[in-house]
């Protein structure tokens, strides 16, 4: 944490005095937490190796993949200037200066010396763009990019599909850097990532494929989710939260303190979306909401590893309460305390120096200068303590509980607050596709009961005054001001649509290939004689007759996620049929 | 125990099956394909994926602190020992996070790129935004960030200049323009307090304020000219071989005939030390004049 403080906005201190201890108790304090997880291998594996719901991943590799196409379908307009040889690098010079070992150990004539030169080229900043970056090679490559983007969105070979993604992608973002935005850093760090995470298990078309042949194949229960490690989601987090933390320790500068720097990023002419915004800026900042915006925001991403805390610390309280918590014996217990201790001190040894050199004494006139170590030192001590002080407290008090675990810790006080703050980013500059990716990003944080409460809860409808729990409202001034509150909060679920099939296996089996695709619930069965088999026979409950074949496909698409991109024709005559008809195709049914 | 185990085994034949429609149809769909299976891996595979998990974590947490200041050892440390930036390098996540740190720009920057062609007459090619802009600016511009970057960065500019002289060519018929020039232009954001009694300021009215940046020569630049094999791609007329200026670059290639050469001369310099050596006899056959 000291060493953190090492972005003040200072120029060049010199830290000679004390950089060998800090260095010395940095590397003690990384060895203290790895000796904790050896003392409680546990806990790592409860961290990491957990097996998880793999829609939360679904969800976030559709949305990514989404945000990191449409990066790299607006990056078309400039492809030829920016990777081809008719742009603005020649191949050589491009090798030249960013080509990193391939510059020496490979000749365009007489390629490689040996054949293990590969493995020092591949260990570096290496493109293929290096070696040959005529158009016709370079859009093939692109057009290849693009693809396997869009074969991970849908899922077909999922994994091969994201690994190529990645690759292709780096083999342009390494050719030359000149073009990056904070946004690619994002979309490169997440994909790099997604390539080992098994986000292809749920919501893909390989998935699809596989319960379908399962279900047709003779199962005799709906195949369960399959459970993916946890690994890379954690990592996901990590990287958001080290990216929001980073990004709030660099922001040092005296605009971020006198709350001017969203005023004047807002103002940017290179930012803005319309030059008028500026009037609504300077309005803004003059009745003092911009202020503090911009203090709040800092102090968000300083603090947002805090949600990291509060996950795991909800974690333990859930699983104490329902005795699955991994238990370890007292020793171990104690053991790892004083571990942790040992490495929170180291911490706060070095938060006191990196307090004594970066913290300019102007900003704490009313402390002595050679104070500030101790001081500092203490804090860093005394906020552990009371950290832990506060958690005892409140732990068996049920009130203060949920305030402190449920919302100040909570992900959705963070993850909301940041939703919000990343739209306003996005409706008021144009800084590419930044605050997309951060928010698909979000998607590695729910649970997977989440991810299916979310998708109940869209297909669901506002409850009408009075009932599932919707209070009615008498004075008039509130029922008006509440209303749109009310609709959000209170929901019935949706008309269920009945399934009329066939009673005879067959019938049953292609039937329950709908469920599949049914992640609001909507779904109900009804075995009917006198349907055909296989044929799909539809009625919405509170609605007389029934709908048929192409007209029940089209019905469909309202209450199936995954043929919303048919939906916009639903209602155009001859297209809403055709749609109809080919969902039908796709789920299997006859017509 | 077989007693005692009999009649429940009974109990559960007796009990009816449920059919395929209630399995398939109405019972929950499980969330756990192997509830039997607490963690992802096996024991040895945990161990390694441990270390690979732990390291990426580390090294990611060390890579984004400071280079500087007290962290600055650390970083060497993970640098020369772990090998971290080489992974981050090789990986793709190096990264940087400094947006709009550590403040926003209060200024407007542009570059203005100007060109002159080869009977004096200069060219503004309109590859800075000001005023140009349409608005709502939906579409994110590549092109205006880095022409932000050359402003930011000056080690971008003449290969900027570069482009621009080949671009030129290559709109032009094949004939090359005679220089690029920079500008530099800049306006300053006012400060909040300035604008309040208008509550806001047309940003077309700010002062422009505009310096002279460097000129590049295309004739003299590396790679300021087309080269002949994409001449020949765009059907653009052959020019004088010389004309186009290549950068080296030392490949094993060349490295090895440098180091073929150089034992050659070595070898000679031997050779001619030899001839010259007292302590050698010379063959008789080969004394200059035996022949004769």
């Amino acid at each position: 944490m000291g060493a953190l403080l090492g972005f003040f906005d200072e120029p060049e201190v010199d830290v000679s005095a004390h950089l060998a201890q800090a260095t010395t108790l940095a590397l003690v304090a990384i060895g203290l937490v790895i000796a904790f997880f050896v003392v409680r291998p546990e806990l790592w594996k409860r961290m990491l190796f957990d097996r998880l719901d793999p829609r939360p991943a679904a969800v976030m590799r559709i949305a990514l993949g989404l945000v990191v196409l449409w990066t790299f379908v607006d990056l078309t307009r400039d492809a030829r200037f920016l990777f081809t040889d008719e742009g603005l690098w020649l191949t050589k010079m491009a090798r030249k200066n960013y080509g990193g070992k391939l510059t020496t150990l490979w000749d365009p004539e007489h390629g490689f010396e040996h054949w293990y030169d590969l493995f020092p080229v591949l260990w570096g900043k290496f493109s293929i763009l290096h070696m040959r970056s005529d158009p016709t090679f370079v859009y093939g490559l692109y057009g290849l990019l693009l693809l396997s983007i869009v074969c991970m969105v849908l899922g077909v070979f999922t994994r091969t599909a994201s690994i190529l993604a990645w690759v292709l992608a780096e083999q342009l973002y390494r050719y030359s850097p000149i073009f990056y935005t904070g946004g690619d850093t994002v979309v490169r760090v997440f994909l790099f990532l997604g390539m080992f995470c098994r986000w292809g298990e749920a919501y893909s078309i390989d998935n699809w494929r596989r319960n379908r042949k399962a279900i047709l194949g003779g199962a005799t229960t709906l195949p369960p989710l399959r459970r993916i490690p946890a690994w890379p989601q954690r990592l996901m987090m990590l990287q958001l939260a080290v990216i929001y933390c980073a990004t709030g320790l660099l922001k040092s500068g005296g605009t971020w303190i006198d709350g001017t720097a969203l005023y004047f990023s807002l103002c940017l002419d290179h930012f803005y979306r319309f030059p008028e915004q500026i009037y609504v800026a300077t309005f803004m900042q003059y009745i003092g909401v911009l202020p503090v915006v911009t203090v709040w925001v800092r102090y968000w991403e300083l603090l947002f590893p805090v949600v990291l805390i509060g996950m795991a610390v909800n974690c333990y309280e859930r699983e104490r309460r329902d005795g699955t918590w991994p238990q370890a014996p007292a020793w171990r217990r104690q053991l790892s305390y004083a571990l942790m201790a040992g490495a929170l001190g180291c911490g706060a040894i070095i938060t006191g120096w990196g307090a004594q050199y970066y913290i300019p004494p102007r900003y704490i006139p009313w402390l002595p200068p050679q104070s500030f170590f101790a001081v500092f030192a203490g804090l860093a001590v005394a906020v552990c303590v009371l950290a832990v002080v506060v958690y005892f407290v409140v732990r068996d008090r049920p009130r203060w509980h949920k305030l402190v675990f449920h919302w100040l810790l909570g992900r959705r006080v963070w993850l909301v607050w940041g939703f919000f703050m990343h739209i306003g980013i996005d409706l008021g500059m144009n800084v590419g596709t930044f605050a997309e990716v951060m928010m698909a990003a979000y998607f590695a944080w729910p649970s997977g009961d989440e991810v299916g409460r979310a998708f109940r809860y869209a297909l669901s409808g506002p409850a009408a005054p009075g009932e599932h729990g919707r209070p009615v409202r008498k004075r008039p001034w509130a029922r008006r001001l509440l209303a749109p509150l009310d609709r959000l909060r209170y929901r019935a679920p949706g008309r269920a649509y009945i399934i009329h099939h066939n009673p005879d296996d067959t019938s049953v089996r292609h039937a329950a290939l709908l469920r599949l695709w049914d992640l609001g619930e909507r779904l109900r069965f009804v075995a009917d004689d006198t349907v055909p088999s296989r044929k799909l026979v539809l009625e919405i409950e509170g609605v007389s007759g029934r709908e048929v074949g192409a007209g029940a496909g089209r019905m469909l698409l309202r209450i199936f996620p995954g043929l919303w991109w048919l939906r916009p024709v639903r209602r155009i005559p001859v297209l809403g049929t055709a749609a109809g008809a080919l969902a039908v195709v796709i789920l299997r049914q006859r017509p | 125990m077989s007693d005692e185990a009999g009649p429940e085994r009974d109990t559960v034949d007796d009990a009816p099956k449920p059919s395929l429609a209630e399995t398939l149809l109405h019972a929950p769909r499980r969330d756990d394909d192997r509830p039997d299976q607490r963690w992802a891996y096996r024991s040895w595979l945990l161990l390694l994926m441990s270390l690979a998990v732990g390291y990426h974590a580390l090294v990611l947490l060390v890579h984004n602190l400071p280079g500087k200041g007290l962290s600055k050892d650390v970083h060497v440390f993970f640098n020369e020992k772990l090998q971290a930036s080489a992974y981050m390098r090789a990986t793709g996540n190096t990264q940087s996070w400094a947006m709009f740190a550590p403040n926003p720009h209060r200024s407007n920057m542009f570059m203005k790129v100007l060109v002159k062609d080869k009977d004096g007459e200069i060219w503004d090619l309109a590859h800075d935004m000001y005023g140009r802009r349409e608005y709502p600016y939906l579409f994110y511009s590549r092109m205006g960030k880095i022409n932000r970057r050359l402003m930011e960065e000056k080690g971008y500019r003449r290969h900027y200049a570069a482009w621009v002289c080949r671009d030129w060519e290559m709109t032009h018929g094949g004939e090359s323009p005679d220089e690029v020039q920079f500008v530099k232009m800049w306006t300053q954001v006012p400060p909040p307090q300035k604008v309040y009694p208008t509550m806001g300021y047309d940003p077309m009215k700010l002062h422009l304020n505009q310096r002279e940046e460097e000129t590049v020569r295309c004739s003299t630049s590396y790679h300021g000219q087309v080269p002949e094999d994409i001449r020949e791609r765009l059907g653009l007329p052959p020019q004088h071989p010389g004309r186009f200026r290549d950068v080296h670059v030392r490949t094993w290639w060349d490295q090895k005939q440098a180091k073929e050469r150089q034992a050659e001369r070595e070898q000679r310099a031997a050779d001619a030390r030899g001839d010259d050596d007292a302590t050698v006899p010379e063959p008789v056959g080969e004394v200059e004049g035996a022949k004769e």
